[in-house]
C-alpha cells in the first residue's frame, strides 16, 4: 500500500541507462491494475511508448480506450526549445494533467513524468526546481505526482539542487522503486553534518555550523529552505577550494541516500 | 575514521595568507596555550620576514620573559629582530583600570604604550587588552574595546590577532540556541576572521568579514 500512497508528490530516481523505462512502466501497471488513472509524460514518441508498454505486459489499448491511461508527448509538455517559466509549467500541469481525469470513474490518479535527457541543463534546472516546489508536497485529492529524475542527473546536481529535490517532495522513491523514503528536516541536516565531517572532522564541523548560525543566521530551516545560502557562506568562510571539498562530502551523503536502497 | 583533509594544514595556510597584508583583525580561540603560541609566532614571523614591525603585548613582566623564551624556542631570532627594531614585546596595563574607562585605557595603550617609531607603521600585533573576561563587566568592557578597534580598523595599517582561551566561550559554543551566545557572537561580529585552534583536531580558520550581515 505504501507504493500506492496517493495525495503526495514524490521524486523517483530512475536509472534509465540500465533499466530504461521499465521501472516507470511497473509503477504505471501497478496503478492501472489497482483502479487508478494514469497520465504519463516521459517519452517523445507516444506510439513507441504504447508499443513498449504492451511489450511490458500492459494492456495499453484497453486502458487508453477507457481513458484510464493518457499519454502526453514529453517534448510538447517540457518544451526543450523554450525557456522554462515555473508558473507557466504549473498552469500547464493543472490544465493538461489534473483536469484530464474523471475522478468519479477512478480511485485517483498517478501523474508520472520526466523531461528528456539534457533538459535540466542550460539554465532550466533552477526554474524546474521552483516549479517542483510550487506543486506542493501533499494534495487533498487522491493524486500522486511522481517526477522522475535520471540517476545521472542526480550525480551532477550540486548541494542546493539536491536539497531542493528532497525538500520539494513528500517522498523519494529509490532506483529499484521498492522503497518510498520520507526525508524530514532532521534527515537533511544529518546529511549536511555527516558530509562536513568527512573533510572537517566532528569538532570543526560543530564549530563551523555554530559560527554559520551566529554570523550568518544559518539556522537548520534556512539551510533547507535556502540551501544556496549555505553554499555561498561556506565559499566565503573557507574559500572556493575548501568549500568545494566540504560540499562534495555533503553531496555524496545525499546522493548515497537518494540512489541506494538503504539509508 | 575521518580524513580531515581540510583541517590538517588549514590554519597555518590561513595565517600565512592573513599575514601577507595588513588590515586583518582576527580572533584566535585556543584550547592549548602552546598551540596558540605556534600560531601567533607564525603570524609574527611572516611579518618579520617582510621587515614589518611585530608587537606581542603581555600583561606581566614574567610573561614577557616566558614569551621571549618561547619565541626563541620557536625559531625566532629575537636578538636579531630586536636589534633591527622590528620585534617588540610590550607590557601593558589593564585598560579597565583607567579612571576614564576601558576605551580611554585602550587608546592610551595604543598611543603612549607603543613607542612613537612604531605608530602608523605597518605592523603585526598579537594582543589581548583585557586578560580576564570572567565577569559580565569584563566581557562588556572587552566587547567595547573590540568594537572600537574593529570600527576604526580600516584606518589602521596593522593586522591584529586577539587570542582567547576557548574556555571563555565554551558554554556559548556548546549552547543549543543562538540567544545564549551573545558574547561569542559579539566577538565574531567584531573581527574579520576567526581561528579555532583545537586540541582534538587541528582546528579551523574562517573568514568572517564577507559573511557578516
Amino acid at each position: 500500500l505504501a507504493k500506492l500512497n496517493h495525495h503526495h508528490h514524490s521524486a523517483y530516481v530512475v536509472d534509465f541507462g540500465s533499466s530504461g523505462f521499465a521501472p516507470i512502466y511497473s509503477k504505471i501497471s501497478e496503478n492501472l491494475a489497482a483502479g487508478y488513472a494514469v497520465v504519463y509524460v516521459a517519452e517523445d514518441d507516444t506510439e513507441t511508448a504504447i508499443h513498449n508498454m504492451k511489450n511490458f505486459g500492459i494492456d495499453a489499448d484497453h486502458f487508453l480506450s477507457i481513458e484510464a491511461l493518457q499519454i502526453i508527448d514529453r517534448d510538447s509538455y517540457y518544451n526543450p526549445n523554450k525557456e522554462l517559466e515555473p508558473q507557466e509549467l504549473l498552469d500547464q500541469f493543472s490544465r493538461r494533467i489534473l483536469s484530464r481525469v474523471d475522478f468519479k470513474k477512478f480511485k485517483g490518479m498517478l501523474a508520472i513524468g520526466s523531461p528528456g535527457p539534457d533538459f535540466l541543463q542550460k539554465g532550466r534546472l533552477e526554474p524546474f526546481l521552483e516549479y517542483e516546489h510550487k506543486i506542493g508536497k501533499e494534495f487533498d485529492v487522491p493524486v500522486e505526482v511522481v517526477c522522475c529524475y535520471r540517476s545521472e542527473d542526480i550525480m551532477q546536481f550540486k548541494f542546493s539542487h539536491l536539497v531542493s529535490v528532497i525538500a520539494s517532495h513528500a517522498y523519494v522513491i529509490t532506483p529499484e522503486g521498492a522503497e518510498h523514503k520520507r526525508f524530514n528536516s532532521d534527515a537533511i541536516i544529518s546529511f549536511v553534518v555527516a558530509g562536513m565531517e568527512r573533510s572537517l572532522g566532528a569538532n570543526a564541523t560543530r564549530i563551523v555550523l555554530k559560527t554559520l548560525e551566529m554570523v550568518c543566521g544559518m539556522s537548520k530551516e534556512k539551510i533547507i529552505l535556502q540551501p544556496r545560502t549555505l553554499e555561498e557562506a561556506l565559499e566565503k568562510m573557507l574559500g572556493i577550494t575548501s568549500s568545494r571539498i566540504v560540499l562534495t562530502g555533503i553531496e555524496s551523503e545525499i546522493r548515497n541516500a537518494l540512489l541506494s536502497e538503504t539509508t | 575514521m575521518n580524513n580531515n583533509i581540510i583541517t590538517d594544514n588549514q590554519i597555518y595556510d590561513f595565517v600565512d595568507s592573513a599575514a601577507a597584508n595588513t588590515g586583518r583583525h582576527m580572533v584566535l580561540f585556543y584550547e592549548e596555550p602552546e598551540y596558540a603560541y605556534e600560531i601567533e609566532f607564525r603570524f609574527l614571523r611572516r611579518g618579520l620576514q617582510k621587515e614589518q614591525f611585530c608587537i606581542f603585548m603581555v600583561h606581566e613582566d614574567d610573561e614577557a620573559k616566558i614569551v621571549e623564551k618561547k619565541m626563541k624556542g620557536n625559531g625566532i631570532d629575537v636578538e636579531r629582530f630586536r636589534s633591527k627594531n622590528l620585534l617588540h614585546i610590550i607590557e601593558i596595563n589593564n585598560p579597565m583600570s583607567h579612571p576614564e574607562g576601558e576605551l580611554k585605557g585602550a587608546e592610551e595603550i595604543m598611543t603612549s604604550g607603543i613607542p612613537p617609531v612604531l605608530r602608523n607603521r605597518p605592523a603585526h600585533i598579537v594582543s589581548r587588552l583585557i586578560l580576564q573576561v570572567k565577569t559580565e563587566k569584563e566581557r562588556i568592557a572587552n566587547v567595547n574595546i573590540e568594537q572600537r578597534f574593529h570600527s576604526m580598523f580600516h584606518n589602521l595599517n596593522i593586522s591584529l590577532m586577539c587570542p582567547y582561551p576557548v574556555e571563555d566561550i565554551r558554554s556559548e559554543l556548546e549552547s543549543e540556541n543562538d540567544g545564549g551566545a551573545r558574547w561569542m557572537k559579539s566577538l565574531l561580529c567584531n573581527h574579520h576572521a576567526v581561528i579555532y585552534a583545537l586540541k582534538s583536531s587541528k582546528g579551523i580558520a574562517l573568514n568572517l568579514d564577507a559573511t557578516t550581515s
